[in-house]
């Protein structure tokens, strides 16, 4: 390409800062890939590379056993298809619950909102402790089915908080024209507020879709039938041992024997690339701007 | 169109009735008369759930419960979780009062829930002789009666039982091929001669770190008081008979003086408090540390997992331990009773049947299958007694087998080990064999100890507060002379009153009153 001869050119002075700018954050971006690649690098390689630690950037020998052992595991199907349902459904509970809680909130006219509000915060600070939880569940006839890894998780405080001050940003204007023109509030929520709310509505999904995703205590403690188990008790199954102690009698039991180096990165690869490649088509939303033209004047 | 859609819901309406109804019935005729259990480990089939925890979760589709099912009857619903897990999800479990049929867990546990009425008493059935395997079995390693009985004087677990005079545990191990190409003995006569030894492979291979220990310090140093007759901690004396606290003795400070030499010297991996098993496995492989303290059965498995990556002629097999003060410790070993039970919930629907089922598993017949599998369909048995499988399952011999996780030989799950177990898994292995044989040959192994158990809750409560203080605060005065930082001049001085002030006479005290109480003295 030919250099415009017109071109300003940048004083030195910035020249050197963003040099320095760049390599700083290449540096950062080396740090933050690197486990990644490390990862990816350690599960196709050979086991025993692994083990020599001759294995510290690129893959060395090429090894896809890691990968067959998981996909051999006799529950492997069932648990990535649970995961991805619990997610879905999940994330959709979370995201209808905690806008119709949100909407009424974010309205001066609705006058039990400074109570409601402060029921909602109590829950912030004060949980009901895990055996009550348990109980609580159990009463419900909860254990063991599809809802006690979607529903107890789909009102949060903190979300409703994240929503609500949203919707609070968004011009009171907006909803007033709207209902002149005889919307009801629901009518205002579905097709005046929640368009112009997608960034939070990809946040709050997005975070919660990673919770689930990622998540393994509710399903340790709440499902028995390994047919309900998510991705992840297996992935934690693989991964880790138990607090090793050598002084005990026996103690080499406790040692997770079965896994080597390349099946554990090999099931975290497994289990984090489908949120991984999610995560760049949400962030668009997150990161765009939320009101551009929805004003005239 | 409309009368069609009639038609179509009311055929499906009348197909939904039919089928439920169907299954109603069978439901009430299963009813199982409770009397009728007899002699039976089952007579009709019965399906009971059975937590337990796992480095891989069961389905219940795996050899041993097909196998368990085949001789009693019984289909298991495994509820398995990661070990890290277990005890929370125990605590839960108990919580809840919602107990699965059969749990493994341990002793402690077992007595502590089980007088609370959480599981089964098995002092009646074992009066009517409900349990004639498992009362031999245990009356055959006395005092397992003894501490298999809860302090309110009634049993609810079934101890795991080995059922041979020893079974290895940690030895001491190294890298025989390399001693075998130098010309070094593997056995040493006194720790002086250990410490010669590693000057000589510290000369030969001058990047390496001849000692290295994982697991961090206190493995480090509670192996290398062991081996002098001594501990880091509170220990049975066998020969008189008592507890004892080992930082005050001689051979304590001969250790630390010990190491100290080694770590100044560089003979000592000097990442020895926070090695991960990564970096030992590593070191191992690259020719990088030669000796050390660990379960022989490693020498196989780091062959397994290297393949055609391991170094030529690569071999880590047992090492005869160096004898202090004339007196060479035995290694330690299991034999007869083991702290890990399998208790039977108290609200159980099949109470005789499951009772049937672990006293079969006392049985010769049950300890093959729990050990083998089916005869004649998993393994067969040859004429000279030992086992010849006739699946492809994966072994210590058949590292490669196709059947990975078949639940067999499984110590959550089996509850006695003999020795034609022990030698068709652990011993088939090229490098436990030869380790095995090594210190038999040198009359390496030690006895069983077995540990005093507290029958008084708030005492083990107290004891284990005090050791806990005391091992902490002793580790860290026995690393700091290791590396240097302190003289040991120090340790009578400054150490042992400040152990003294954290309440070690109190410890020893509690626990030795534990242990007179549980060998009814």
């Amino acid at each position: 390409m030919k250099k415009n001869p017109n071109k300003i050119k940048e004083p030195m002075g910035d020249r050197v800062f963003l040099s320095f700018v760049y390599i700083i954050l290449a540096i950062l971006v080396l740090v933050m890939l690197y486990p990644f690649v490390y990862v990816v690098s350690v599960s196709i390689s050979d086991p025993a590379e692994v083990i020599a630690g001759k294995v510290t950037f690129f893959p060395k020998g090429f090894d896809l056993g890691a990968f067959k052992t998981m996909i051999d595991h006799p529950i492997f199907f069932t648990a990535y298809k649970n995961t991805i349902v619990y997610t879905a459904l999940g994330t959709s509970f979370t995201l209808f619950f905690t806008a119709i809680t949100a909407y009424p909130l974010s309205k001066d006219k609705f006058q039990m909102r400074p109570f409601f509000s402060k029921v909602y915060l109590i829950t912030m600070f004060f949980g009901g402790g895990m055996i009550p939880t348990y109980l609580a569940y159990k009463s419900l006839h909860m254990l063991d089915t599809i809802w006690v890894m979607v529903l107890p998780g789909a009102l949060s405080a903190f979300n409703i908080i994240l929503m609500r001050s949203f919707f609070r940003n968004i011009p009171e204007s907006l909803s007033e024209s709207a209902y002149i023109d005889g919307a009801t509030d629901f009518q205002i929520l579905v097709k005046v507020i929640l368009p112009l709310s997608k960034p939070i509505l990809a946040t709050i999904g997005l975070f919660t879709a990673v919770g689930i995703w990622n998540g393994y205590f509710n399903a340790l403690l709440y499902l028995n039938d390994i047919d309900k188990y998510p991705l992840q008790m297996i992935l934690r199954n693989i991964l880790v041992s138990a607090s090793f102690n050598p002084a005990e009698k026996d103690a080499y039991s406790q040692l997770n024997h079965s896994a080597t180096e390349s099946l554990k990165m090999a099931s975290i690869v497994i289990t984090t690339l489908p949120i991984m490649c999610s995560y760049p088509f949400i962030q668009k939303y997150i990161v765009k701007g939320m009101m551009i033209g929805s004003i005239k004047g | 169109m409309k009368r069609l859609l009639i038609l179509f819901v009311a055929t499906m309406m009348l197909l939904v009735t039919a089928c439920s109804k169907e299954p109603a019935k069978t439901t009430t005729s299963q009813k199982s008369d409770k009397n009728a259990a007899g002699q039976k480990i089952s007579e009709k089939p019965i399906e009971v759930s059975w937590f337990f925890s796992a480095n891989t979760p069961y389905t219940g589709d795996e050899e041993i419960f097909k196998t368990i099912q085949k001789y009693t009857n019984i289909k298991i619903k495994p509820v398995s979780v990661a070990r890290a897990d277990y005890t929370q999800k125990l605590s839960t479990t108990l919580a809840s009062g919602s107990l699965p049929d059969l749990i493994t867990l341990s002793s402690s546990e077992a007595d502590r829930y089980g007088p609370q009425g959480a599981f089964l008493d098995l002092t009646p059935y074992m009066e009517a002789g409900k349990l004639d395997h498992y009362k031999a079995m245990l009356e055959k390693y006395s005092p397992a009666m003894d501490l298999t009985r809860s302090p309110n004087g009634k049993y609810y677990g079934f101890p795991r039982i080995y059922d041979v005079p020893y079974r290895a545990d940690e030895v001491m191990l190294g890298r025989t091929d390399i001693f075998a190409k130098n010309n070094l003995s593997t056995k040493f006569e006194t720790f002086d001669d250990l410490y010669k030894t590693l000057v000589q492979l510290k000369k030969l291979y001058p990047d390496s770190y001849p000692y290295f220990v994982r697991w961090g310090s206190g493995h480090l140093i509670g192996n290398q008081a062991y081996y002098r007759g001594t501990s880091s901690t509170f220990y049975l004396d066998p020969e008189k008979e008592k507890y004892l606290f080992g930082p005050t003795s001689q051979a304590y400070k001969d250790t630390l003086v010990y190491l100290n030499k080694l770590y100044s010297e560089g003979l000592l991996n000097p990442n020895f408090a926070t090695i991960s098993d990564e970096e030992w496995n590593e070191l191992l492989a690259t020719n990088k540390g030669f000796v050390t303290i660990d379960y022989p059965q490693v020498g196989d498995e780091i062959v397994q997992q290297m393949g055609s990556k391991i170094p030529q002629g690569f071999e880590f097999t047992a090492m005869l331990q160096p004898a202090y003060k004339n007196n060479r410790v035995g290694t330690p070993v299991l034999s007869g009773y083991f702290q890990s039970y399998k208790v039977i919930s108290n609200q159980t629907k099949y109470k005789d049947e499951l009772v049937n089922l672990l006293n079969w598993m006392y049985s010769p017949e049950g300890i093959d299958a729990m050990q083998f599998g089916i005869e004649g369909e998993s393994y067969q048995k040859n004429s000279d007694g030992t086992v010849k499988f006739l699946k492809d399952f994966q072994t210590p011999a058949t590292p490669n087998g196709s059947i990975t996780n078949a639940g067999l030989n499984t110590q959550e799950l089996f509850t006695v080990v003999n020795q034609t177990a022990i030698n068709t898994f652990e011993l088939n292995g090229a490098a436990m064999k030869k380790s095995v044989s090594f210190l038999e040959e040198n009359q390496a192994f030690g006895k069983a100890v077995l540990d005093a158990k507290f029958s008084d809750t708030n005492a083990k409560k107290e004891y284990t507060d005090l050791k806990t203080a005391i091992d902490t605060y002793v580790e860290e005065a026995s690393v700091n002379v290791i590396i240097g930082k302190k003289s040991i001049d120090t340790w009578d001085s400054e150490v042992i009153p400040q152990v003294k002030k954290l309440g070690s006479d109190r410890a020893l005290k509690l626990i030795n009153k534990a242990y007179d109480e549980t060998f009814k003295k």
